[in-house]
């Protein structure tokens, strides 16, 4: 099967989200250099392409990678949003089986945060799926324990914990959506202050009410590195993609921005995320795939994370 | 040792015999241009000397009547019969061997200097052989030739980073006419900075640096370029299939003074231009190059030289830019202070620059630009001592201005602030002193010691880091203030045994100490490097190499063979953290992570020089392995476990093969064959937030494919008349002749219909490139 990789790439211009940018750029999607970045991916890409377009091929090839160990994996995070909050527990399989990630269900998981402790209730429809009461909710300054007891070892542990402190995060003055011809996307812009102290923010993005960055190499994250203590000015944080008809923007459209205020321990698992979810690397701008970081003791893997969240909405016009 | 070799000398002057110096050049007759490391032989008493990179020779002897004999591999040997009785100057001129002659089986004058020189770990090409390989895409490419030779490593393919005896690619230091060259490539590595017609020579130190270099822990890459043709006009050129080629050389005044210029140029854009996409078409994409030297004999005891190269890659979009390139400068003054005492006083400068951005006028537009500069200066002296003794002594001082990286927006719509990475300035300074001493005819000592010094000198801002190389505070250093200060010896020591004309057993120890690194996570190599200096955060990184050969030729010096074992430690190595934000991130020394390297192996060489036939065998045999120790093991790389590096292929073969198929049909070969690079796969898989994500093997646990890849050429020369001026050739080869799929990088996907179905995916670069280039000169 010969299909001309590179040109493939050049489709992607401009590159639709960070799944589609190359790992040597920072994914940051709330400040200017956002801008920068993405503008170089896009010449990295282009000019990749320009010179080996012609004679670069991609063909599917065989590998053993053998199998590896089983671990344990959790995916959980409390916000001031009061709602049933979730933790989900599965396990990893080797990279070729082809099929789904076992949940882990039985557990005992509760989370703590110093004053108050909650037991997570296994969703009977969901294995795996521990959710906390409807009325709960995280308080900023908080520190938020989680503890898991497993009723079958994985990888010779049945005690996994974490713990993760829950930031405040500012409120968003106002955000803005604007067709930008040059990216061939709608680029969500955000209006808002950055509080003097070093910040670390979490994006995520609704279109009339469903949330459009559904998944974790999706979301927009950044630092405040460049813009520490300023306002940002209708700064990028999503680009909706016109390429994909999922992602078009009609007017009257909703669109709702949700900010968290992160960890930068979270920061950095996310950002890891996305470089190891990027499927274009090459040797010219990839460094050498690591595993992502954790938060998760005992051998475990994937993260439990707290945040504040602040939204904001706005409707489409032309 | 030295105090032993100055002894020795004063014991012959004690001996009453005043010995008398015989000193001149070795030239090209038909160019005038220096002959670098010509043999001058004494046939009555069976020593000799060689002459320098200025292709100066000086040789003191006892009154008496001798007969001198010189010559150079290619090179019609001349004999001179002298009677000595006061200090002489001998000028010698040789003239290339004709073709005639190379039919004939050669004879008793061949060389056998890599048997019995004082060095190993060494490897000297010239442009001619460089120009048979067959290239890609025609580009006759030194740092292409170079990647051939045992103990070299290419870090990927296509690329002009190479790794030599397990060394990482900043670890090689490649001059330019002593000026350092610090990105040789040119389109993303595809080509290097080096235009062939410009280059008179080029040697490669793997090992057994000599101790007037430094800087470097792994290799030193010695190009020089022409001179410039001091007896007649001449055009050399060439038009390619990706690029053009001029080169104008002549005497400004005959044999006294002559100059050389040479540019080249590509025109890929041009192709561009042909494809409907007008995302693709309205690009620019060029690189050129241009070189240009002038020397002037000023009498015999001065000559001055000026050389200097620019370069530079051009990349424009309608939206955005991307230029980088080099640029280095030298200027160098020989005198002679006496028959016996060469002198060289050198004045250079070096830039490494590149700038992206977005031309001004909307919310993106911004600039990025990040340069690294050189001014340095450095004295060479070389003492004739004795037939004996050749003592070399000599210092340097580099400064170095870093400008890692600032960016910012332009114009008054622009979003962004501007963001800056501190500049930094260092200064890197040495002293050497050496000695190559022969104990009777079979063995040779060459000693020598260099004594380095590094200092940061302010202004400058060094973040300070806890354990966990988490930033805690910085310190401000004041302009001018001199602040952490690094220093040590290096110890540089070779042996050489003649066990006979045609067999020697030598054997080398050099410590090296390297103070400026390379901020790179690539493995291939992008025009985005940052250089940086060692700081209170960065120890300089050190190597110990211990090497040991057997020499041997055959059928009178027409095939050299060797075999040569190298053992490598390297202390305070650098390494980048998983993950590493090396880019524009004034905290990246954070990124850093420390430990310790070492890499051992065996080259076998058999190079040949038959009557039609020509090139090398080679083949290594290695390991390179690397460590980090970090105070905790989770910020470590493969939890401070021993891994290996990218560019560890344990077994490595280079075929090159040039054959005279007749007078005017020449045709070459290149075969590789190495084992796949090390790298990190995917074992297993988590999901998280709706997303497949890997888990990683060990790092570099797993091996790409083996590579392997045939190159052809055939060249067609004009025919050869006295009276013609105008000879043209052209140039058919063939990249990759056998379409081997090798793949550059495999990727790990899921199918998008069912993101269980995982697979693995190649991209490989080239299929059968084919190539057409037209030179000529008058």
């Amino acid at each position: 099967m010969h299909e001309y990789k590179i040109s493939k790439q050049l489709e992607n211009i401009p590159f639709r989200t960070s799944e589609n940018q190359l790992p040597v750029t920072v994914p940051v999607q709330f400040s200017g250099i956002r801008n920068m970045t993405m503008i170089q991916t896009k010449a990295i890409i282009l000019f990749t392409g320009i010179l080996l377009f012609m004679t670069s091929c991609t063909e599917k090839i065989d590998i053993d990678l053998g199998t590896t160990y089983t671990r344990f994996v959790v995916e959980g995070a409390v916000t001031t949003d009061t709602m049933r909050h979730h933790v989900k527990l599965s396990k990893s399989v080797d990279y070729y089986s082809q099929t789904d990630v076992p949940a882990v269900s039985g557990a005992v998981v509760t989370i703590d945060d110093g004053i108050t402790q909650v037991a997570l209730m296994e969703n009977d429809a969901l294995p795996g799926d521990y959710e906390t009461p409807e009325d709960y909710y995280g308080v900023p300054g908080r520190i938020y324990y989680l503890n898991i007891k497993l009723q079958e070892a994985i990888n010779g542990q049945t005690n996994y914990s974490a713990s993760c402190l829950l930031n405040p995060v500012a409120p968003i003055d106002s955000i803005n959506v604007v067709y930008k011809e040059e990216w061939e996307a709608w680029e969500l812009q955000i209006y808002a202050w950055d509080p003097g102290a070093i910040n670390f923010y979490s994006f995520y993005v609704y279109r009339n009410g469903d949330l459009v960055t559904d998944t974790i190499n999706e979301i927009g994250i950044s630092d405040d590195k460049y813009f520490n203590g300023n306002f940002t000015y209708g700064a990028p944080v999503y680009y909706f993609i016109k390429d994909d008809p999922t992602e078009n923007v009609f007017p009257g459209d909703t669109i709702t921005l949700q900010m968290g205020g992160i960890t930068e321990e979270y920061y950095h698992f996310v950002y890891d995320v996305i470089m190891e979810t990027f499927e274009y690397r090459n040797p010219l701008f990839s460094g050498p795939p690591a595993n992502i970081s954790t938060n998760i003791s005992n051998g475990g893997m994937g993260f439990f994370t707290a945040y504040a969240v602040s939204y904001a909405t706005t409707v489409y016009e032309e | 040792m030295l105090v032993m070799a100055l002894n020795s000398g004063r014991a012959e002057g004690e001996a009453g015999l005043k010995k008398i110096t015989v000193s001149g050049h070795i030239r090209d007759k038909q160019s005038g241009e220096d002959l670098i490391g010509a043999t001058v032989f004494v046939k009555e008493l069976k020593t000799g000397t060689s002459s320098n990179i200025y292709g100066f020779y000086s040789i003191s002897l006892d009154a008496g009547n001798y007969t001198l004999e010189y010559s150079y591999i290619g090179f019609e040997p001349v004999q001179r019969a002298i009677g000595l009785k006061e200090n002489m100057t001998i000028d010698v001129e040789l003239s290339e061997k004709e073709e005639e002659l190379q039919e004939v089986v050669i004879t008793g004058t061949a060389i056998n200097d890599n048997v019995t020189k004082a060095e190993m770990s060494t490897i000297k090409m010239d442009t001619k052989t460089i120009k048979q390989i067959p290239a890609l895409m025609g580009e006759v490419d030194i740092i292409k030739a170079i990647q051939l030779l045992p103990g070299v490593q290419t870090i990927s393919e296509g690329s002009s980073g190479f790794s030599v005896r397990g060394g990482s690619l900043d670890q090689n230091l490649i001059q330019l006419d002593e000026a350092t060259v610090y990105n040789a490539s040119h389109l993303m590595g595809f080509f290097s900075v080096f235009n062939n017609d410009a280059i008179k020579d080029v040697k490669l130190y793997k090992g057994d640096i000599p101790a007037s270099s430094g800087g470097r822990l792994s290799s030193l890459l010695d190009v020089r370029m022409k001179d410039g043709n001091a007896k007649k006009y001449s055009a050399t050129g060439g038009i390619g299939t990706i690029s053009s080629r001029l080169t104008l050389e002549g005497p400004i005044i005959k044999d006294k003074a002559s100059f050389i210029v040479s540019g080249r140029r590509t025109y890929a854009d041009l192709f561009l231009k042909l494809n409907s996409d007008p995302a693709i078409s309205n690009n620019t994409l060029y690189f050129y190059d241009f070189n240009a030297k002038v020397n002037y004999n000023i009498n015999e005891n001065n000559r001055v030289f000026a050389s200097a190269y620019s370069g530079k890659d051009v990349f424009k979009s309608p939206d955005f830019k991307m230029l980088w390139g080099n640029q280095t400068f030298t200027f160098r003054w020989n005198h002679l202070f006496s028959k016996k005492l060469f002198s060289n006083f050198t004045l250079l400068h070096s830039k490494f620059d590149y700038e992206l951005g977005v031309p001004e006028g909307s919310a993106n537009s911004f600039e990025w630009i990040a340069n690294l500069k050189d001014y340095g200066t450095k004295t060479d002296f070389t003492y004739y001592l004795n037939t004996n003794n050749t003592l070399r002594f000599g210092l340097s001082a580099i400064y170095h201005n870093f400008i890692p990286g600032t960016a910012r927006g332009l114009g008054s719509d622009a979003l962004l602030t501007e963001y800056e990475v501190e500049n930094n300035n260092a200064l890197e300074s040495a002293i050497y002193i050496g000695n190559e001493q022969k104990f009777g005819a079979r063995l040779i000592a060459k000693y020598g010691l260099r004594f380095s010094h590094f200092v940061n000198v302010g202004e400058s801002t060094i973040y300070n880091y806890d354990e966990h190389y988490i930033m805690v505070d910085s310190t401000v250093f004041a302009k001018g203030e001199f602040f952490s200060p690094y220093y040590g010896f290096e110890p540089r020591v070779g042996l050489t045994y003649i066990i006979n004309e045609l067999s020697s057993v030598k054997a080398s120890y050099a410590r090296t100490r390297q103070y400026i690194h390379l901020a790179q996570n690539s493995t291939a190599g992008t025009p985005m490097d940052i250089w940086f200096p060692s700081s209170p955060n960065v120890k300089p990184q050190i190597a110990d190499q211990y090497a040991l050969g057997y020499f041997r030729n055959f059928r009178d010096n027409a095939i050299e063979t060797s075999v040569e074992g190298y053992y490598k430690k390297i202390y305070n190595a650098i390494d980048f953290k998983d993950h590493a934000e090396l880019l524009l991130n004034r905290l990246f020394e954070g990124e850093l992570r420390f430990g310790e390297g070492q890499a051992y192996g065996l080259e076998f060489m058999v190079r040949y020089q038959l009557n039609k036939l020509s090139g090398w065998v080679s083949y290594t045999l290695s390991r390179t392995e690397k460590k980090t120790n970090t105070p905790f093991v989770e910020d470590g790389i493969n939890d401070n476990e021993t891994y290996l590096a990218s560019y560890d292929k344990p077994h490595n073969v280079s075929i090159v093969l040039n054959y005279n198929l007749s007078k005017r049909i020449l045709v070459g070969a290149t075969w590789v064959y190495n084992t796949g690079s090390a790298v990190t796969f995917p074992v297993g898989r988590i999901e998280y937030g709706n997303k497949y994500i890997p888990i990683f093997s060990e790092r570099n646990g797993y091996r790409m494919p083996d590579y392997h890849r045939l190159d052809v050429s055939v060249t067609l020369l004009s025919k050869e008349k006295p009276e013609r001026r105008f000879n043209w050739d052209l140039n058919f080869s063939a990249y990759n002749a056998y379409a081997r799929k090798n793949p550059w990088v495999i990727n790990f996907k899921s199918s998008s219909e069912n993101p269980n179905e995982t697979y693995a995916e190649m991209i490989y670069l080239f299929s059968i490139v084919p190539s057409v280039t037209f030179n000529f000169r008058f």
